[in-house]
Formats: C-alpha cells, structure tokens, sequence
C-alpha cells in the first residue's frame, strides 16, 4: 500500500465570506496560492484525486448554506460544482497543478481589493467558505 | 477510505435523512449532512472510542515513517497531538465539539513522512477556489474562449495582413520616388559615416566594446533572449501585477536600446565624436 488517503470531514454548513489576507497568510509561506479557472476545468475530478493531501475538493453546491454576498449567493444557487481548497494544508507540490489535463489549475497571487483582474476567476477567490 | 470505516449513529443518520429528504433536499447533500450528524453523535456518545479511532487512523502513518527509515519528529509527534484534541470536547458544548471532531485527520505519503498541519491558531476554514457555472464545460459545442485552430482562424487572418501590406506598398513605391545616391566617390568618404538609424543603438556599442562583443556576442544573447521567453516565463497570467519582473527587465532593455539609438543618431558627429546638437548640428538623415 503506497499511502492511504484518509477521507477529510468537509463541512455541509460553509457560508461565503471574503478573503481575509491575514489567515490567508498564516498557511504554507508562499505569495502565490491555487487558483483554479473554471471555465476550462472538465469536472474530471482528477485533481482530488492526486493531491497527496487531499486537501482540494469538487463538492456539490449543496455544502453551501450562506453567503455574505447575494450575488455570490445566486452565483452557489447556479453553480454545479463547487471547488474548495484547505490552503492551511497545500504544499504547494504542484501535483494537481500537472495533473489537470485542461490546464485549469495554476497559481497566481490573489488580488488584493477584490474587484481587481479581468478573469471571472480574479473575483471569485476573494471569497472563501468557512466551515461553522 | 475512512468513509466506509466511520462509525456512526445509525439512529440520527436515519432520523436526519429523513428530515432533510423530507424539506426537499437534494439526495447527495441530504446523505452528506445526515452522515455528518450522525458521526458528531456517535463521537459525542463515545468519547473514548473517538479517540481510538483517531489513534489508529494515525499509527499506520507513524508506522510507515518509521519503516521508511526516516524517523521525522514532526510525524512521530502528530498522532500524539491528534489524539487529546479529539479527547477534549467530550464535555464542551456541542458547538465546540463539532469543530474539533471536523479537524482533518491527514496521513502523509511515504516519501517524506511529514504530515502538513495548520498553523496554531489558524482557523479551519476552507478557501473558495472556484464556482462552475451550468454554462462551463458540460457544454461541449461551446467554443472554448480563448484558443483557436490556427488554420483557419490564424492563417486567415496574416494572409489578410499580409495582403493589405502589399497593396499598400505597392501604392507607395507607385508615388514616392526613393532615389539612390550618387555613386560612391572612394576619394570622398562621408563623415560621420552612419548606418540606418535602428542600427545606430548597435554602431553606439561599437564605441565602448571590442567589434566582436557589440557585433556578435551582445545581438546573439538579445535575439536569443527573446526567443527564450516563452520557454522561461511560463506564467500564464496576463495581469501586469504577476510579471513585475518580466516587465521591470523588458522596460530595462528596452531604454537601454533606446538611449543608445538617439546618441547614435543625434550626439555623434564627424569622426564619430561626441557633438551637441544644438551647438554643432545634427548629423543625421533618415
Ligand atoms: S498543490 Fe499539492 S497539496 Fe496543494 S492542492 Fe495541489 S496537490 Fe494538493
Ligand atoms: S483536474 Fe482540472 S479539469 Fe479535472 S476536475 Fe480538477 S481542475 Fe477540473
């Protein structure tokens, strides 16, 4: 048996928030966290299966039961997957990043006042589910 | 997967099944809640047994580390942190209990043997990295946004270039005479004698360097640079903010060539000398 992967408890009650950067900062020391664009991304799952962490996941909408916007709330209402990443876990090893065969996965820095890139994506990492 | 192995209260994932299946929930995040409750439950009644659970969950990994013959500190110690936090909430309050029994319980890979755990302090909270919308990927006959074949898309588009550059050149040459100079007089030479004005950047580097180095050696490294780019900036992001270095350097280059272009041109004069152009004229012609 190479490794076990232990199945992490994911939360069914994440309500949205934004980004603070002072927790952000408190994860594995590096400027630059995963970012993942959706428009690309084939719900192959791959990347939850890879990481030796197990700590990004493909989840259903449904973990979600608030959020401190409305617009993101619709956004979950639409959604059909929800992906979450524990960056308090994430090495940074890049083995997800390799392996998404659509090149979705990648890293960037987060944009600081939110509103900030022309990527859907830019704004949707400036909210975060925290787990009550 | 633990999944299968966690035991729970089958009474309350029942009962909570039911319940949630009963507002109408989807069938997937139904079984998810009713599987979380019944697992709080099951840790809240069996403290003692909770805390086993973790304890094996754990030993394999200590076991594995130690059998890879890297005996790493950090993973020995792991287990033994894990075990108390999921001892302690036996009496707390229910709300207490349930954020200490959710802490992931994570077993490293053989390699390293580090277990990664969060930062003390650090609240357990998950960022969002993305919402899928219904319109992304499932919609196969969607065009993909931003990539193109290159035939035809590409190729269409630079024959057109390529087309309307000629037309235009031809109209050109049609009405503006371009004459050549009079024949070369070996008795007369020009001074200064200068090259077209975007070599001058390069004649420049001829007055500080060896003909070798500013005629070979400094436009191969540049050319090749450049063509080195995509290979080393594999940064796909096209937000100024992620490429301050790629910027900085190109800015830097770039006003080097241009700085050695207009003292080429406007500041030498005969005998390839510095002159000021306002005091002894320009020596330039296009
Ligand atoms: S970078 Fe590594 S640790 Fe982080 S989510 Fe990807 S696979 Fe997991
Ligand atoms: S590996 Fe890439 S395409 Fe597959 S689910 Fe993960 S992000 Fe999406």
């Amino acid at each position: 048996m190479p490794y076990t992967k232990t199945e992490v408890d994911i939360h069914e009650d994440y309500t949205v928030e934004a980004v603070d950067p002072a927790w952000l900062a408190q994860g594995v020391k590096s400027p630059k966290h995963l970012m993942l664009d959706p428009d690309n991304c084939i719900l192959c799952r791959a990347c939850e299966d890879v990481c030796p962490w197990n700590c990004i996941y493909m989840m259903s909408p449904g973990i979600v039961t608030g959020a401190a916007e409305h617009a993101v709330g619709d956004e979950v209402d639409n959604a059909t997957a929800v992906f979450v990443v524990d960056d308090n876990a994430c090495t940074r090893c890049s083995v997800c990043v390799d392996r998404c065969p659509t090149d979705t996965l990648y890293y960037a820095r987060l944009p600081e006042g939110s509103k900030g890139g022309q990527r859907t994506m830019a704004e949707v990492p400036a909210s975060q589910a925290e787990g009550v | 997967m633990a999944k299968e192995d966690t035991p729970l209260d089958q009474a309350v994932f029942d009962s909570a099944l039911e319940a949630e299946l009963a507002k109408g929930t989807d069938r997937r995040v139904a079984e998810g809640r009713a599987r979380s409750a019944a697992v709080r439950a099951y840790r809240a009644a069996n403290p003692e047994e909770a805390a086993k659970h973790e304890a094996a969950g754990a030993k394999p990994a200590a076991a594995a580390a130690a059998g890879g013959g890297g005996t790493t500190p950090a993973a020995a110690a792991a287990p033994a942190a894990a075990a108390p936090a999921a001892a302690a909430p036996a009496g707390a309050p229910v709300a207490v209990a349930a954020a200490a029994v959710t802490t992931p319980t994570r077993e490293a890979p053989l390699p390293t043997g580090n277990v990664p755990t969060p930062k003390k302090g650090a609240e357990d909270k998950h960022r969002l990295l993305a919402l899928v919308p219904p319109e992304g990927i499932q919609r196969v006959e969607r065009e993909q946004g931003d990539r193109v074949n290159v035939w035809p898309h590409l190729l269409i588009e630079e024959f057109v270039a390529m087309f309307i550059l000629l037309a235009g050149l031809t109209l050109f040459s049609t009405f503006i005479n371009a004459p050549l100079r009079e024949l070369a007089n070996p008795n007369l030479t020009p001074n200064p004698s200068k090259a077209p004005w975007y070599f001058l950047g390069l004649q420049e580097l001829l007055r500080y360097f060896h003909p070798m180095v500013a005629g070979i050696t400094i436009p191969t490294f540049i050319l090749v640079g450049l063509a080195a780019i995509p290979y080393v900036d594999r940064n796909p992001s096209n937000k100024p903010g992620d490429r301050k270095i790629a910027i900085t350097m190109f800015t830097i280059l770039f006003m080097f060539g241009g700085v050695l272009t207009i003292i080429g041109s406007f500041f030498r004069g005969p005998g390839y000398n510095w002159v000021w152009p306002w005091a002894q004229g320009v020596f330039f012609e296009l």
